[in-house]
């Protein structure tokens, strides 16, 4: 039980730092952000020094840091993350409309690199170094190489334009959800599908997979009922950083095929320097980072015994 | 122990509950009721904010007294007829039998109540339209009286942040709702960042559409528009790259819609004390340096036309015979070594001291990448260094606000109301000097503000032309290519015209 | 020493790859930034084996410029990274105690983070453009490197040749840099190629969304951005600068791949 109380410590630590981070942010971003503020409320006007002084005072920035970043915290965790720079709606506004495009992008992605990545590590295991492996490998190693702003072009002119059988970009049916998740699943199917194929080569030479064998169990049975579990841990480590880190992939092909997700409104915001907008976006990418990260521990506890009976 | 076989149609049936439809992905073509449109700025139709890339939406909801036609004159909206009864006041006659989207009827008291809701809540209705008061003067007749002589009081009301709102667009406390007009389009739904939807209004005062819907998509990424288009997703791009322009004008299944339109890509240049180009030598240079006829054909494949003016002569805004930069790269040699700099190995240096430009711009419209560099490319040949950083267009507008810029490259609309003095006004005098340069000068401050009380003829002319030769000469900007606006539809599409506003789409008259 | 006994082809294909790199530039038929708005995407000829960009660039000058760029950009991505993480790590295992835990979860929490997330964050305070990219991106990828010196760390610390430095008396820094990390410097090199596939990639996708180099460099992420606009009549402009990374990568893994199977 302590490892697992131990790492919700870390995480709780780790999301005031993130929190931290952000409301720092707007304190050492370029120009004076109660200037900002104030100038955006009066519609593009300047204020005059008195006004801006006044306005600091009654909006608190004059106060100790310590204590606007608890005010902020307050409003942060109610919601309250100010209003976008260029939309000027509300920054929460603009992330809840994403959050759920970007969760459905994610999970996608995941799933599509499995299904890849399961047929070719299975495939390469069972009959290690014939043509098959080789190729699977060889399909694994370019995947791995491949940059996903450029796979996501080259899909775009193949399955869109050539064959006109998805659309070139957008968001709103299933059909546009397909390019995507093929570009971040072959970018991440790479690694599992190798990680696939080395566990169970691993379990598949260990004694009891033997012993299952001398019943006459057939092979690829073996591998799927026997092998495949006792491969599951390290898998679905892998698929817990791939998730934590998915952000990094999300970023780049929600810009490629317009997803509007909190990939594309980050880059965005930091083209168009709004600086509220960016603070909310790290926000959401660290708790659900925190939040993806404890998940994982907890799923491999659960998943391996051994780890579980240490609980 | 946990079984695999589970698992994944486990993860396969979340996905399916996640909302997704699996409706096709290319409808639009087919359905002959519906438009598609595709544009690159988001339309806004709940939000009242002055922003101009909401218009081309609510002119479609919306009316506005005086409209403006294809050659940028004046034309009867819901006003038949307008005079100019003193220097400051104006009298409007209204349409008669015209009734909102709620069934409510236009009346004078109705324009009044919405010109009024509208300047109470948009600082910039208020500048432009510059009224003391609005009053009705029986059932069809609106009365204004402008705070100073104002001339282009009847061009500004073609300006869609003028469009006339019914009464039940706002809530009890004066909110602005949503928009309810007596445009040919009702307004249906909004989805953030995706759609807005509009339908056909029956009651409508003039010709009824042909078109029952109109579906204006969000496609800010200026190659997925077009190849959009050319998957069969929608039905109208508007804002084409001009490297696309080609290759849908040869294919025979596309319609490229290119006109003259009223808009400048100009260079912007920073006349503040700290920068190099406080030096007007320094800036009169620059425009000789760049060659326009090459931007226009090589960095927007033919699709512009070489500005060596503020205005473009295709519109006679001002009067013709207003100076014009040259190509003349040898007077700009000896402008800079007056100004005292040297070539040093090819490029320009004082006092040891290179010259070079912090040049940015925004890449969130289609063509100014491509300028931007090709001008930064050019004077580098010319031995004039720069760095080019790109940002979105709020990003490098709140950098531009600063003064954090030697030069920057932007895209705006001079003529909008077809009147010179809404862009002379808001951009080169000195109380409003939207471009952030910090240039100002006296005379071209009363010449600007006396031109604006002027009715057309020759002592407006006179005072515009000065104004224009005191720009010329002080340099503050560099104009680069008069606008060509591109769209482009699949053949079926008909009635469409490009707008020179660049605003209105006017779909009432398309039909597929 | 197993780390200085294995002189074998890995590191004649470094050696190869490196003099290639350096010398990339020297095979440019053109000059990369000479661009001619009149020769704008002309199509392949002698003159211009790729063709020419929008601005009329040799397309292949540019690519071969761009060894210059991309890949050393990414070199000092890893190069920050290396160097922040095995002096980390160096502490964190030779002093151990307080410090070693403390690191060690700091370590942890930044080994999951998504990288590009927090690069971007740093550069959207510091400001668009290159080298803070570079900064950020080698900020945030340390942890890797903290983390296997330090557990390499541990086990030589204990070792006699430690030891025997210790006991006649050698200072804590001369024993850890002198002793300690010449002796796991195997493993942060076989780290460095894989680091190096990722520097790459996550630079170049962030040229080419516009975060990363500046507009007239010839990065190749940024070459595929520029070309994107006419790639369906110039797929070339697209095509080229994609497998010219996707090359350099997969001959980065497979490196690493080989120099982890000789040290492992």
């Amino acid at each position: 039980m302590s490892a697992l109380v131990r790492r919700l410590g870390l995480s709780l630590v780790l999301l005031a730092g993130i929190t931290v981070a952000s409301f720092a942010l707007l304190r050492v971003m370029p120009g004076d952000f109660a200037e900002i503020l104030l100038t955006q409320q009066m519609d593009g006007e300047m204020p005059t020094a008195e006004a801006l002084d006044r306005f600091k005072l009654e909006h608190g920035f004059e106060d100790p840091l310590p204590l606007q970043y608890l005010r902020w915290l307050g409003g942060a965790a109610t919601g309250q993350l100010g209003t976008s720079f260029h939309s000027e709606d509300p920054v929460i506004e603009e992330l809840v409309l994403r959050i759920p495009n970007t969760v459905l992008l994610a999970v996608s992605s995941i799933v599509t690199s499995l299904l890849i990545a399961f047929p070719l590590g299975i495939g390469a295991a069972l009959r290690p170094g014939s043509l098959f492996d080789r190729a699977a490998m060889m399909i694994a190693v370019v995947g791995m190489a491949t940059p996903n702003f450029w796979l996501a072009l080259l899909g775009m002119l193949l399955f869109s334009l050539t064959l006109g059988w998805l659309p070139v970009s957008g968001f709103g049916t299933f059909a546009h959800l397909v390019l995507p998740s093929l570009v971040i699943g072959t970018s991440l199917a790479g690694v599992t599908a190798r990680l696939v194929r080395s566990s169970l080569l691993e379990v598949l030479s260990a004694d009891y997979i033997r012993t299952a064998h001398a019943k006459g169990l057939k092979r690829i049975r073996v591998a799927l009922g026997h092998a495949l579990p006792n491969a599951l841990v390290p898998i679905v480590t892998l698929i817990g950083l791939q998730l934590g880190k998915m952000f990094d992939n999300v970023v780049v092909v929600e810009a490629v095929f317009g997803w509007p997700g909190i990939g594309r409104l980050f880059v965005e915001a930091i083209l168009g320097r709004d600086f509220p907008v960016i603070q909310g976006c790290i926000l959401v990418i660290g708790v659900a980072y925190i939040v993806i990260n404890l998940t994982v521990d907890v799923a491999i506890r659960w998943i391996d015994p051994r780890v579980r009976e240490a609980l | 122990m946990l079984n695999l076989r589970r698992l994944i149609p486990l993860a396969i049936l979340g996905l399916a509950a996640t909302g997704l439809s699996a409706a096709p992905a290319q409808a639009a073509k087919d359905d002959p009721d519906t438009l598609t449109v595709a544009t690159m700025w988001e339309s806004l139709p709940l939000s009242m904010k002055a922003r101009r890339s909401r218009f081309f939406n609510e002119s479609e909801i919306l009316d506005t007294l005086i409209k403006l036609d294809y050659d940028m004159s004046l034309i009867p909206g819901l006003a038949v007829s307008w005079t100019r009864t003193s220097d400051t006041e104006w009298s409007f006659k209204l349409r008669e039998g015209v009734v909102f989207h709620d069934g409510t009827p236009l009346t004078a008291e109705a324009v009044v109540f919405s010109l009024e809701r509208v300047i109470d809540l948009l600082p910039y209705a208020a500048g432009l339209l510059d009224v003391a008061e609005i009053k009705a003067e029986g059932p069809l007749t609106v009365k204004m009286r402008t705070n100073k002589p104002f001339a282009a009081l009847a061009n500004q009301m073609t300006d869609a942040i003028t469009g006339i709102y019914a009464a039940s667009s706002f809530d009890a406390e004066g909110k602005f709702v949503k928009p309810i007009g007596t445009g040919p389009f009702k307004f249906v739904s909004y989805a953030k960042q995706d759609r807005t939807v509009v339908e056909r209004f029956d009651g409508y005062w003039g010709t009824a559409p042909a078109l029952k819907k109109v579906v204006y998509r969000y496609i800010p990424d200026h190659a997925a528009r077009t190849l959009s288009l050319e998957a069969g997703e929608i039905d109208l791009a508007v804002n084409i790259p001009p490297a696309d322009v080609k290759r849908l004008s040869a294919s025979g299944d596309f319609a490229v819609y290119r006109e003259p339109a009223a808009g400048l890509y100009y260079m912007v240049l920073n006349v503040g004390e700290n920068g190099p180009l406080a030096d007007v030598r320094l800036r009169t240079a620059l425009n000789l340096l760049i060659d326009r006829d090459a931007l226009v054909t090589h960095a927007l494949d033919g699709v512009g036309a070489p500005a060596w003016q503020f205005f473009s002569p295709s519109f006679g805004l001002v009067p013709g015979d207003v100076p014009r930069y040259a190509l003349d790269p040898g007077k700009a040699e000896a402008l800079l070594t007056e100004a005292g700099y040297a070539k040093e190995d090819g490029f320009w240096a004082k006092d040891g001291q290179p010259l070079s430009l912090n040049l940015i711009s925004y890449s969130t419209r289609t063509e100014m990448p491509l300028i931007t560099e090709a001008v930064a490319n050019m004077l580098a040949a010319a031995g004039i260094e720069s760095s080019v950083k790109m940002y979105t267009w709020p990003g490098m507008l709140g950098l531009a606000k600063k003064g954090e810029f030697d030069a920057y490259t932007v895209f705006w609309t001079p003529e909008m109301t077809g009147h010179p003095d809404l862009h002379l006004k808001a951009h080169f005098h000195s109380d409003q000097a939207m471009m952030f340069n910090g240039y100002a000068d006296a005379d071209l401050d009363s010449l600007l503000i006396k031109a604006r009380g002027l009715d057309a003829g020759q002592e407006r002319d006179a005072a515009y032309g000065k104004a224009m030769e005191i720009i010329g000469r002080d340099a503050p900007v560099v104009p680069l290519v008069h606008k060509v606006y591109v769209a482009a539809s699949h053949s079926g599409v008909k009635g469409f015209r490009v707008h020179p506003s660049g605003f209105f789409y006017n779909l009432k008259a398309v039909s597929k | 020493m197993r780390a200085h006994s294995v002189p074998d082809r890995s590191y004649l294909l470094l050696g190869g790859a490196l003099a290639f790199t350096l010398a990339a530039p020297l095979l440019a038929p053109n000059e990369p930034d000479a661009f001619s708005l009149s020769l704008r995407l002309q199509g392949l000829s002698l003159e211009y084996p790729l063709g020419t960009d929008h601005l009329g660039r040799c397309v292949l000058s540019r690519l071969l410029y761009g060894f210059h760029v991309t890949p050393v950009a990414a070199f000092a991505i890893v190069a920050v990274a290396a160097s922040i993480g095995s002096v980390l790590g160096l502490l964190s295992g030779y002093v151990g105690g307080v410090i070693d835990q403390a690191l060690m979860r700091v370590v942890e929490g930044v080994f999951i983070f998504p990288a590009v997330a927090v690069a971007l964050t740093i550069s959207a305070v510091l400001g668009l453009g290159m080298g803070a990219i570079i900064v950020s991106l080698g900020a945030v990828h340390w942890a890797e490197y903290a983390r296997v010196v330090r557990n390499l760390t541990v086990t030589e610390k204990t070792r006699t040749y430690v030891l025997a430095a210790e006991a006649l008396g050698a200072s804590p820094n001369w024993v850890a840099f002198r002793h300690i990390l010449p002796n796991v410097m195997h493993a942060i090199l076989v780290l460095i190629p894989f680091s190096m596939s990722w520097a790459i990639l996550s630079f170049s996708g962030l040229s080419y969304l516009g975060l990363g180099a500046e507009p007239g460099s010839s990065e190749w992420g940024l070459m595929i951005a520029e070309g994107r606009v006419y790639m369906r009549d110039h797929a070339v402009l697209v095509l080229a600068p994609g497998l010219m990374i996707l090359s350099v990568v997969i001959f980065l893994n497979t490196l690493g791949d080989r120099l982890r199977d000789r040290f492992a």
